[in-house]
């Protein structure tokens, strides 16, 4: 499976309230020529057989977060993305060796995540991020004998996420640092996949290091995931990359990001980058 | 991205983007069989016959090579090379297909093997087999291990060949000998045999432990080998051809859909020599341009028919009637 990772519905721990928004409309793109197993333990059922020799992937996104409640931060945030990908892959047999490309359009995963403040004095916040797969992957190319080469959005199975978030700001405020930490259960509901894969869970974790610099704001962010148990499918990655976001007017905003894959395992390890425009509350 | 995207895929994109989505697969095809304008080989050239190896190839001297043959762990006899100088090897054309081809990976062939029924060796050898047994259980220098009924060995179904094609079997398929074991897949057809075993119990192997079928009776399936699938061909007629196979059970009838199904028109079947050997149709589409959906279906003596394109199972084996869509060009 090759999936999307750009992007995720992460909000910060300054959790909104009523009134504070934020919406994104962000386009990210993804490529890679190389896909990660385990070494090749049968016990894992890993063969190395995968065959793609390349993978380039567009993901169009909207994003928004939002306050709800004006005696207490709680915010909701919400992602969803369409996804583009086109795998390049060689298939070779006894009888034929086929090159070819595997074109999927698809919605991705809607990603909800309400959130609540833990303290009015501090920045740390407690979530729920939940993920829905607005796909099925038993459709996908499901008439073309190189199904499995096409590209899928996700596993098509729905998580849950408890996080909990945290930061703090310095530099009298120029500056911040912010790190979220969550258990990523795998509900083993999935949609539209007959399957007998039972997904491992895992820690997640993010942060972000960012400054504001006249109407620029920079960051770095890491984010990433470890399975608490290795097994041949379930991914694990690790991904570091900077971002920017250049003001144009008021609450309008251009911004930027790059992200390079420093680890992972059962899945595509690339780069990424993207570009979006938005929208908050000052 | 080398294959060829034309408007019509772009078109595709654009309106999935509203809905479901949607997928196309285009593919450039480098064919290494001979197939020709008439279809596909009856007799597979030995250098295009498939080759799978579960756990890499052996390395020993071909000089230094023998098999011992065991009576639930005694051995009691040791086969070498020399008897086969002894013996007039028989043809047999027989077909191999490995239970784990599938549509993307059809690996089924069909060649002239050269040995005898393996109970010949053994009655050379002077090997009494106990009528208790009920398993032989084989190992080859490869360390794969498998078994196979007595019963196929009684009724002469299981054999030892060293010859493929009129030649010397080669390496790649287990020289300097290997077993054939007819109506069962490929699993139960061991290459270089080292260690065969009698055993008064049933014994599952490398892949049946997997949860790879034990029994490995061919099932009935159908592979359309040409169009390949997401592939861009010229008309004003297109050949469609491939293999139909069912083991020990004849192939009496392939038909071809273009509606999903919905009707079924008989193709042109040029070899079906009976049990054991694969059948061969061909089909000759007088094609307007446009994309076209086929699909197969098979029927074998016994009644059964093959199923949807993606079989049932593939852990018994594919038991499919193929599909493939191709766009046709003038």
């Amino acid at each position: 499976m090759i999936a999307l990772l750009l992007g995720s519905a992460i909000a910060g721990p300054w959790t909104r309230t009523a009134g504070s928004h934020y919406v994104k409309g962000s386009a990210d793109y993804y490529n890679t020529t190389k896909y990660v197993l385990p070494d090749e333990d049968p016990a894992l059922g890993a063969t190395g057989d995968f065959g793609t020799t390349g993978f380039f992937g567009h993901q169009y996104s909207l994003y928004g977060e939002v306050g709800l409640s004006k005696k207490h931060p709680v915010q909701i945030s919400a992602r969803a993305p369409l996804t583009i990908s086109y795998v390049d892959f060689e298939d070779e047999n006894a009888i034929r060796r086929v090159t070819g490309t595997a074109y999927t359009v698809r919605l991705g995963d809607l990603e909800l995540m309400p959130q609540v403040a833990l303290s009015r004095k501090h920045p740390i916040a407690a979530a729920l991020a939940v993920k829905l797969p607005l796909y099925g992957v038993d459709s996908i190319c499901a008439d073309s004998v190189y199904k499995d080469f096409c590209g899928r959005p996700g596993d098509a199975q729905v998580d849950l996420t408890p996080w909990v978030l945290a930061g703090g700001s310095f530099a009298q405020g120029k500056g911040w640092v912010e790190g979220q930490v969550g258990y990523r259960h795998r509900t083993e509901w999935f949609r539209d996949w007959t399957t007998d894969r039972k997904f491992v869970d895992s820690v997640v974790f993010g942060g972000t290091l960012g400054g504001q610099f006249g109407s620029t704001i920079g960051m770095i962010r890491v984010d990433g995931n470890k399975n608490f148990k290795r097994d041949a499918f379930t991914l694990e990655s690790v991904r570091v990359g900077p971002q920017a976001m250049f003001t144009v007017w008021e609450g309008l905003a251009i911004e930027a990001r790059a992200a390079w894959d420093v680890w992972a395992m059962n899945t595509s390890i690339g780069f990424g980058f993207g570009a979006g425009l938005s929208w908050r509350t000052l | 991205m080398s294959p060829e995207f034309t408007r019509r895929h772009w078109l595709k994109l654009i309106a999935a983007a509203t809905a479901t989505g949607c997928d196309t697969v285009v593919v450039n095809v480098e064919n290494k069989s001979t197939f020709t304008a008439d279809g596909i080989p009856p007799i597979t050239e030995t250098d295009e016959f498939y080759v799978y190896q579960c756990c890499g190839a052996p390395s020993f001297e071909a000089a230094d090579w023998s098999c011992a043959i065991r009576i639930r762990g005694t051995e009691v006899a040791t086969l070498t090379a020399d008897l086969f100088d002894t013996l007039t090897p028989v043809e047999l054309e027989h077909t191999l297909q490995c239970i784990g081809g599938n549509p993307r990976n059809p690996l089924i062939n069909n060649a002239v093997w050269g040995g005898v029924p393996f109970r010949e060796v053994l009655d050379l050898l002077g090997v009494d087999v106990p009528p208790e047994s009920i398993d032989i259980r084989f190992e080859g220098a490869d360390a794969y291990h498998t078994g196979v009924p007595v019963s196929d060995l009684v009724q002469e179904k299981l054999w030892i060949v060293w010859q493929l094609n009129g030649g010397p079997l080669p390496f790649e398929h287990g020289a300097p000998c290997r077993f054939l074991v007819q109506g069962r897949y490929g699993t139960k057809n061991v290459k270089w045999p080292v260690d065969i075993d009698f055993m008064d119990e049933n014994y599952l192997g490398f892949w049946e432990t997997t949860g790879w079928s034990d029994d490995a009776t061919y099932r009935q399936n159908g592979f359309i080998l040409q169009p390949t699938d997401g592939s861009l061909v010229f008309g004003p007629e297109v050949d469609i051809f491939g293999t139909a196979y069912a083991g020990e059970d004849p192939v009496t009838q392939v038909e071809i859909s273009f509606d999903d199904g919905q009707s079924w028109q008989n193709t042109e079947i040029y070899y079906n020599p009976g049990p054991n050997i694969w059948t061969l149709w061909r089909y000759r589409l007088a094609a307007d341009v446009g994309d076209v959906a086929v699909q197969i279906r098979v029927t074998t003596a016994s009644g059964l028919v093959s199923q949807g394109p993606d079989g049932t199972g593939q852990s018994a084996g594919y038991d499919g009637g193929m599909s493939v869509r191709f766009e046709v060009r003038s």
